[in-house]
C-alpha cells in the first residue's frame, strides 16, 4: 500500500475510535432523532391546542353545515338543533366555564337579520379565533339565507374559481417548492457545519505530529507532502463516514416519522391541522441534488482543508491554528450568507457570478443547482475552478509543511514563507 | 555544513560529535534526505540516497514522541508499514523486540500509560523494527536510567554484530568512546577531526598522565604547557606538552608527596573534544 494510504488509514481509524468522534456522532444522531420527533410532537401539541366548540344550531341541516365548515381547525360538538336566540343556556355556560369546551357558538335565526351567531369564548386563545370563525361561517350563512332560490350571485362570488399553476418546472405545486427550499436550506446548513468542522480537524491534525514530535520519528520514512495528503484524505473519509451515519439516521427517522404521520393524518384529520407535505418531503429531494451535495461537500471540504492545512503547517501550537482558522471562516460565512439569499432568487447575476468563485462556489453553486436550473457550463466552471484552487492550495500547503514541520516554537517569518513557496516541490 | 565528508561502515558505529548548534542534526537530516545539501551528495552502498533507500534507514531523533493515545502496538505496526514491512512480519519482529526489552506486558498499553523510560524503549524499537541497514541515533541515551542505557547499548552492539551501520550523535563522551570505532567532531559547520578513534588517540601528540592528586601540585609549574584536571576520585588527569618526558614528571611528583598511582594513558575522547571545541563555540 502507498505511504499516503497507510497514513490515511491510521488517521481515519484512530480518529474513528476516538472518544470525541464517538460522542459527537451519538450526539448528532440523538439530535436528528429528537429533531424528527420535534415535528411529530409539534403536530401532537397542535392537536392539543385545537379549540373545542360546543355548537347550538337552529335546525339539523344548518347545524350540520356549520359543523362541517368549522371542523377544519376546530373540534366541534353539536349540543342541540333547537336554538331560539343568542342567549346561552346556563348549563352550557357552566360547561364552558368548567373547561369542558373552549367556547360555545350559538347559531339562531333572527327574524330580521336571518342566520345570526353568538360566540361565547372562555379563553383568550378562543377569542382570537373569532376572525377565522367569521370567515369559515360566511359560506354557510350565504347558503342558508339563499336556500331555495336559484344559485345566487353572492354564492358565485364566494365560490369563484381559483387555481394556482406554478411555472417553476422543478416543483409540482407551491408547497412542494417551500418544502424543497427548506430541505436545501437544511442541506446547506449541513454543508456549512461539515466544511467548518472537518476543515478545522485538518488544520489541527497537521500539527498533531509536530506538537507530539511523532513527525521526527516518521520523517525518515515519510515525506511531509505524503503526511499532509494522508491526513487530508483520512479526515475526509472520516467526515464522509460521519455524514453517512447522520444521513442514515435521518433517513430512518424520516421513514419512521413519515409512517407515524401517515397514520396520524388519518386519525387526527378531523381535528388537527397536519402539514400534509411533510412526509412527502423525502420524495421531493431529487437524487441529483444529493449527488451535487456530495460533489460540493468534497470540493468544499478539500478547498478549506488544504487552506487550513497550509495555515496549520505554519503554526506549531494548537492555539495558533485556532486563531488563524478564525480568519479562514470568513469566506465560509460569506458563502453561507450568499447562499441563504440565493435560496429566494438563485439566478440573480450576483449569485451567478459568485457561484463560480472557489471557496464560495461549493455552497452557493449547490444552492443554485438545488433550487434552479443552472446551465451546465456554469456548474462545470465552478467545479473546475474549485479543483484548480484545491491543487494550488495543496502545493502551497505541502511546501509550507515541508519547511514548517521541523521547526518548533518560532513561527516562520514572511521571508522564510516566501522562500519556501518559491522552492521546487 | 561546509565541505563535510564522512563514511559509516556496515558493522561499526560512527560517532558524530560537536557542540550544540555545530550542525550535527543538519548533517543527519541531509543523510536522511530531509534537507537537501546545496552541493555534494549522500550515497549508500554506492547508490544515491532517494525516497526508497531512505525508507530502509532507521532514525531515532533527539526530539521524539509517540501518539499519546494510540496503542503502542498499533503505532509500531504503522511505523513498520511506513518502512515497507508486511503486517505479519512487523508483528513477529515486534513481539521479539518487546521481549528483548522487557516490555511484553506493555503490548496493549498506550504511551500515556508508560513511564518515560519505557516510552523511550518503544521509540527505540520503532527505529529498529524494520531491520535498517543504517541506523541513525541522535542522543539515544537521553532520558534513560543507567540500567536502560546498558539495555540500549546491548541492543546497539547486537545490531552492529549483525552488520548494521550505526551513526551515533551524542554529548555523552563515555558512551561514544565505548561504542564508536570512527568519529567525526564538527564545529561551526566544519569537521575538525575525523577518522578511526584508536588511530586518532594513538597519534595524539600530547601525553596524558593519571596520578594521585597531591596536596601540593606546584611541581607542575616546572613543565611548560602542562594542564591538570582533578577528578572526584582523588586522581588528577594531566596533559603534558609533546616534548615532556613522563618519567621526569614522576620524579618531580615523588619529591612532593606519596604517589600511589601513576599511569601513562591515551587521551580520552573528552580530551580530544576539548582540544578542538572551545567553550565559546558551544551555543548552549
Amino acid at each position: 500500500m502507498s505511504t499516503v494510504g497507510i497514513i490515511a488509514i491510521r488517521e481515519y481509524l484512530s480518529r474513528l475510535r476516538s472518544r470525541g468522534f464517538i460522542v459527537g456522532t451519538i450526539l448528532g444522531i440523538a439530535g436528528i432523532v429528537s429533531l424528527s420527533f420535534l415535528a411529530a410532537i409539534g403536530s401532537m401539541l397542535a392537536g392539543l391546542f385545537v379549540t373545542s366548540i360546543a355548537l347550538v344550531g337552529p335546525d339539523r341541516q344548518t347545524t350540520e353545515a356549520i359543523a362541517q365548515q368549522l371542523r377544519d381547525g376546530h373540534k366541534v360538538v353539536v349540543q342541540s338543533y333547537a336554538s331560539t336566540g343568542a342567549q346561552i343556556a346556563p348549563s352550557l355556560k357552566a360547561d364552558v366555564l368548567k373547561g369542558t369546551y373552549d367556547a360555545a357558538l350559538i347559531a339562531y335565526r333572527d327574524p330580521k337579520a336571518g342566520l345570526s351567531f353568538a360566540y361565547y369564548p372562555a379563553k383568550s386563545s378562543s377569542l382570537q379565533d373569532q376572525q377565522a370563525l367569521r370567515q369559515a361561517l360566511l359560506k354557510t350563512v350565504v347558503a342558508a339565507d339563499f336556500k331555495g332560490t336559484s344559485l345566487s350571485s353572492a354564492q358565485r362570488v364566494l365560490d369563484f374559481p381559483f387555481a394556482t399553476t406554478d411555472l417553476n418546472p422543478r416543483y409540482r405545486n407551491a408547497s412542494e417548492a417551500v418544502m424543497a427550499q427548506a430541505l436545501v436550506y437544511f442541506l446547506l446548513l449541513l454543508l456549512y457545519v461539515a466544511v467548518i468542522m472537518y476543515g478545522v480537524y485538518v488544520g489541527q491534525g497537521v500539527i498533531e505530529e509536530k506538537s507530539n514530535r511523532v513527525m521526527e520519528l516518521m520523517i525518515g520514512a515519510v515525506r511531509p507532502a505524503q503526511l499532509l495528503a494522508g491526513k487530508i484524505v483520512g479526515i475526509g473519509a472520516l467526515a464522509l463516514t460521519q455524514m453517512l451515519i447522520f444521513a442514515a439516521a435521518a433517513a430512518s427517522m424520516l421513514v419512521l416519522v413519515g409512517l407515524h404521520y401517515a397514520t396520524s393524518v388519518e386519525s387526527l384529520n378531523a381535528t388537527a391541522p397536519i402539514p400534509r407535505g411533510a412526509p412527502l418531503a423525502v420524495a421531493t429531494v431529487p437524487a441529483s441534488t444529493l449527488a451535487y451535495l456530495l460533489v460540493f461537500f468534497l470540493l468544499g471540504f478539500f478547498s478549506y482543508a488544504t487552506l487550513m492545512a497550509g495555515v496549520g503547517a505554519l503554526s506549531s501550537k494548537a492555539e495558533d491554528v485556532q486563531q488563524s482558522n478564525g480568519l479562514l471562516v470568513g469566506p465560509i460565512v460569506l458563502a453561507y450568507l450568499l447562499s441563504i439569499f440565493a435560496l429566494q432568487d438563485p439566478d440573480k447575476p450576483l449569485f451567478v457570478w459568485a457561484s463560480l468563485v472557489p471557496l464560495v462556489s461549493p455552497m452557493l453553486m449547490f444552492t443554485r443547482v438545488a433550487t434552479s436550473t443552472v446551465p451546465a457550463w456554469q456548474i462545470a466552471t465552478a467545479i473546475l475552478l474549485s479543483l484548480v484552487c484545491i491543487w494550488g492550495f495543496t502545493r502551497i500547503a505541502a511546501k509550507l509543511y515541508r519547511v514548517g514541520v521541523l521547526m518548533y516554537g518560532k513561527p516562520l517569518s514572511p521571508k522564510e514563507i516566501w522562500r519556501a513557496l518559491r522552492a521546487p516541490a | 555544513m561546509d565541505g563535510l565528508s564522512l563514511v559509516a561502515e556496515p558493522g561499526s558505529v560512527f560517532g558524530l560529535l560537536g557542540p550544540n548548534g555545530a550542525g550535527k542534526t543538519t548533517t543527519i537530516r541531509m543523510i536522511l534526505d530531509i534537507l537537501q545539501p546545496d552541493s555534494g551528495e549522500v550515497r549508500w552502498a554506492g547508490r544515491r540516497v532517494d525516497a526508497d533507500l531512505r525508507r530502509t534507514f532507521g532514525y531515532l531523533p533527539e526530539e521524539r514522541g509517540l501518539y499519546p493515545k494510540d496503542k503502542i502496538t498499533d503505532q509500531l505496526l504503522f511505523f513498520g508499514r511506513l518502512h515497507g514491512m508486511q503486517t505479519a512480519d512487523a508483528r513477529a519482529r515486534m513481539a521479539q523486540l518487546f521481549e528483548a526489552f522487557g516490555l511484553t506486558e506493555k503490548l496493549s498499553s498506550k504511551p500515556i500509560e508508560l513511564s518515560k523510560g519505557n516510552q523511550q524503549k518503544v521509540q527505540f524499537i520503532a527505529a529498529i523494527l524494520h531491520r535498517p541497514p543504517l541506523l541513525v541515533l541522535d542522543e539515544p541515551f537521553s532520558g534513560f536510567d543507567p540500567i536502560n542505557v546498558e539495555v540500549v547499548k546491548g541492543a546497539v552492539r547486537e545490531l552492529v554484530a549483525g552488520g548494521t551501520a550505526v551513526l551515533l550523535s551524542s554529548h555523552r563522551m563515555e558512551q561514544v568512546e565505548e561504542l564508536c570505532q570512527q568519529i567525526c567532531i564538527i564545529d561551526r559547520s566544519r569537521a575538525v577531526v575525523s577518522g578511526d578513534l584508536r588511530e586518532i588517540k594513538r597519534s595524539w601528540p600530547d601525553r596524558f598522565v593519571h596520578m594521585t592528586a597531591l596536596a601540593d601540585m606546584t611541581f607542575l609549574d616546572r613543565f611548560p604547557g602542562a594542564a591538570a584536571r582533578t577528578g572526584g576520585d582523588g586522581v588528577v588527569a594531566i596533559k603534558l606538552a609533546p616534548q615532556t618526558d613522563p618519567a621526569e614528571l614522576l620524579r618531580a611528583a615523588v619529591g612532593c608527596g606519596p604517589v600511589d598511582h601513576f599511569e601513562i594513558v591515551e587521551p580520552s575522547l573528552t580530551d580530544i573534544y576539548l582540544h578542538y571545541v572551545k567553550p565559546e563555540d558551544s551555543a548552549a
